[in-house]
């Protein structure tokens, strides 16, 4: 999996491209886990993502628990039908703020970087 | 092995026999083979030990740090004499070193040459089978390397014998002794050889040996009722395949050749799936029989028995035929590592010939590796297959190419399979007008299940075979996926707590549950050492 990376408005970026299964899980925790250790909100973008399967969301999970901890605020935004289809069926859209595309969630996480609203 | 580089297969003309490889070449040659491995990288090469190219080919292979295996056409003494001390006993001291710096040095055929080509026939069949074999289980590329020169009439058992039956012109490189030699000013090379070789007393056989392992479960007086089963079992057997050259049996035991591997499985195959589906009912048995099969290959010396006046075979490999036998596992068809050999040598051999025509040709047998077993009676160790039938593989003509309702694959355990499944999966799918959001359910079944399997299922190191066939009829998609790990019946694992928050969250537990959710029905059976999971997923019409 590529992983891009980048930062807009104060809001760090993280873009997994292609696969998030068990062979590239482990990147992407590499990847991700360690922003939590600063500040300022992490966005994860699915837009470029083709396929995410348990082992992916156990990294978002993850993530989840250390932003609790840590107070930097996570988001998701971008989902595809069929990863989207994948966070409901699994319970995990409870979990997350997700917004429909990028710049609605950076407006969201620059206005608010601890508690960002859920759009829905 | 390291990921993606190629097997190289060796064959090349030696120093010593007629004109065909002057000594004066000797470092252009080396120069060529140079230039080929570093631009391969291969770490594993196969070749046999002949003075001149092959030993040229040995030196730099172990010299470039990767792994050798040799193979050789019959016992070293005979093959020392005929193939390397023609060319002068320095290039028996090369010989001794490059078979010390060998990883594997195996012999096709333990017998005397007995100035026979048959054997070297059967040797590079063997390096060629061998290579491609392991190179397909390893997911990487086998690359053929050739010197020898295009111009020399072809003499069986010489490296033209590869040129032939090589599936795969992508990977495929040549050394041109011809072209070399013209540059060099070397003479022109020989118009004709002289083959030495008298008519061979030798051909090459594929031999089975078969028991019925549950005859003593027969009670005497079920016997008649057998016999009449497997004489019915024989009409449907002779309507679907054609008979072996020869076929003997005495008692429960059964004893047959056939003159390629190819027609062996296609017997072996229609004995085993006849036996288990015929109904036993109205031949008023209580149980089916179960076959143990064995299957090899090898030259053999063929006659006529003085007693019987029947056609008869003999020699090494007919004994040690025998003797893998009674190490097969009852109602699966057992094959030896010159049995697999030989058929992957053959179906290339087709594949090849099937693409100068024009044909679409699709392999009709798969093999899975299933470990190196001890053989009764001192007779050593064989690497053993199993042979199964692959789906839809045979000729067909590209002008109704009937599009499969099937998809079978074949991975081993590792998880780096994934994503190649997955996108012949993806495929298989779009090909087939089956929508993205069905393909994606079915894939992270199939991913879940497997990456369960592979991270948990295993307990020894070893490599494992999972086989997967996908299916599609008009209004459901069904998945079946067969493995030998453990047994694990997913229809009995815990359903996690979705309605969980963040803290009480577990990390694990999701994947079967997308199983579960995404798919109408999962089974689980567990049979005969495997776990078999099946899957149907209704498609909306």
């Amino acid at each position: 999996v590529d992983i891009r990376r980048e930062t807009a408005s104060g809001v760090r970026v993280i873009t997994p491209v292609g696969r998030m299964d068990s062979n590239s899980a482990r990147e992407v925790e590499a990847m991700v886990l360690p922003l939590f250790d600063e500040s300022g909100p992490v966005l994860v973008d699915f837009s470029a993502l083709d396929y995410i399967s348990s082992a992916g969301l156990r990294v978002m999970l993850l993530g989840a628990k250390r932003s609790k901890a840590s107070k930097v605020a996570i988001a998701l935004c971008g989902m595809s039908n069929a990863v989207s289809e994948v966070f409901k069926i699994s319970g995990f859209a409870k979990l997350f703020a997700i917004y429909p595309d990028r710049d609605s969630a950076i407006r969201a996480l620059a206005a608010d970087p601890r508690e960002p609203q859920s759009p829905t | 092995l390291s990921k993606g580089y190629p097997i190289l297969i060796f064959a090349g003309e030696r120093i010593g026999a007629a004109d065909s490889f002057p000594p004066a070449l000797e470092e252009s040659v080396r120069a060529g083979i140079c230039d080929e491995l570093a631009a391969r990288k291969a770490r594993l090469g196969y070749s046999s030990a002949s003075a001149g190219a092959d030993i040229l080919f040995c030196e730099e292979l172990l010299a470039s740090g990767a792994e050798l295996r040799i193979f050789l056409p019959c016992v070293e003494e005979d093959f020392i004499a005929q193939y390397v001390a023609p060319a002068g006993d320095h290039w028996i001291a090369r010989y001794r070193a490059v078979i010390e710096g060998a990883a594997q040095v195996e012999v096709s055929c333990e017998e005397r040459l007995l100035g026979d080509e048959t054997l070297l026939k059967f040797n590079n069949q063997m390096l060629q089978g061998i290579g491609r074999v392991n190179a397909l289980r390893a997911g990487v590329p086998a690359h053929l390397l050739l010197a020898f020169s295009p111009g020399a009439p072809a003499e069986p058992g010489s490296p033209a014998d590869f040129m032939d039956q090589w599936p795969e012109p992508e990977h495929l490189s040549i050394i041109d002794l011809d072209d070399l030699r013209e540059r060099a000013g070397v003479a022109e090379p020989p118009t004709s050889l002289v083959s030495g070789f008298p008519s061979s007393p030798r051909a090459i056989r594929a031999i089975l040996f078969a028991d019925i392992a549950t005859y003593t479960k027969f009670p005497d007086e079920q016997l008649p009722l057998l016999w009449d089963f497997l004489a019915a079992a024989q009409d449907i057997i002779a309507s679907k395949t054609k008979p072996p050259l020869l076929i003997n049996s005495w008692g429960d035991a059964v004893h047959a050749a056939t003159e390629t591997a190819h027609d062996l499985a296609d017997y072996t195959m229609a004995l085993t799936e006849v036996i288990a589906t015929l109904d036993i009912a109205p031949f008023g048995l209580d149980r089916r029989p179960l076959l143990r099969m064995a299957l090899h290959a090898g030259p053999v010396f063929v006659g006529i028995h003085p007693l019987t006046g029947r056609s008869m075979i003999y020699g090494h490999h007919v004994n040690r035929a025998a003797r893998i036998e009674p190490i097969a596992t009852p109602g699966e068809i057992c094959a030896s590592q010159h049995f697999v050999a030989l058929l992957r040598s053959e179906m290339d051999s087709a594949q090849h010939e099937a693409r100068v025509l024009g044909n679409m040709y699709r392999d009709r047998y798969d093999m899975e590796y299933v470990g190196l077993l001890d053989l009764p009676k001192q007779f050593g160790r064989e690497s053993i297959y199993r042979v199964f039938r692959r789906s839809g593989g045979e000729v067909i003509s590209t002008n109704d190419r009937p599009q499969s309702s099937e998809l079978r694959l074949i991975l081993s355990n590792d998880l780096a399979e994934i994503g190649r499944i997955a996108s012949a999966v993806d495929s298989f799918c779009a090909e087939r007008r089956i929508g993205p959001d069905v393909a994606y359910a079915v894939n992270l079944a199939i991913d879940e299940l497997l990456t369960n399997t592979i991270s948990y299922g295993y307990r020894d190191r070893a490599r494992h075979m999972i086989e997967l066939v996908l299916g599609i009829t008009a209004n459901r998609l069904t998945l079946l996926i067969r493995d030998d790990a453990e047994p694990f019946d997913p229809t009995l694992a815990a359903a996690p707590d979705i309605e969980a928050e963040i803290d009480d969250r577990a990390v694990g537990g999701l994947g079967i549950h997308f199983v579960r959710t995404m798919m109408d029905s999962v089974e689980y059976r567990r049979s005969d050492g495997h776990n078999e999971v099946t899957l149907t997923k209704l498609l909306e019409s």
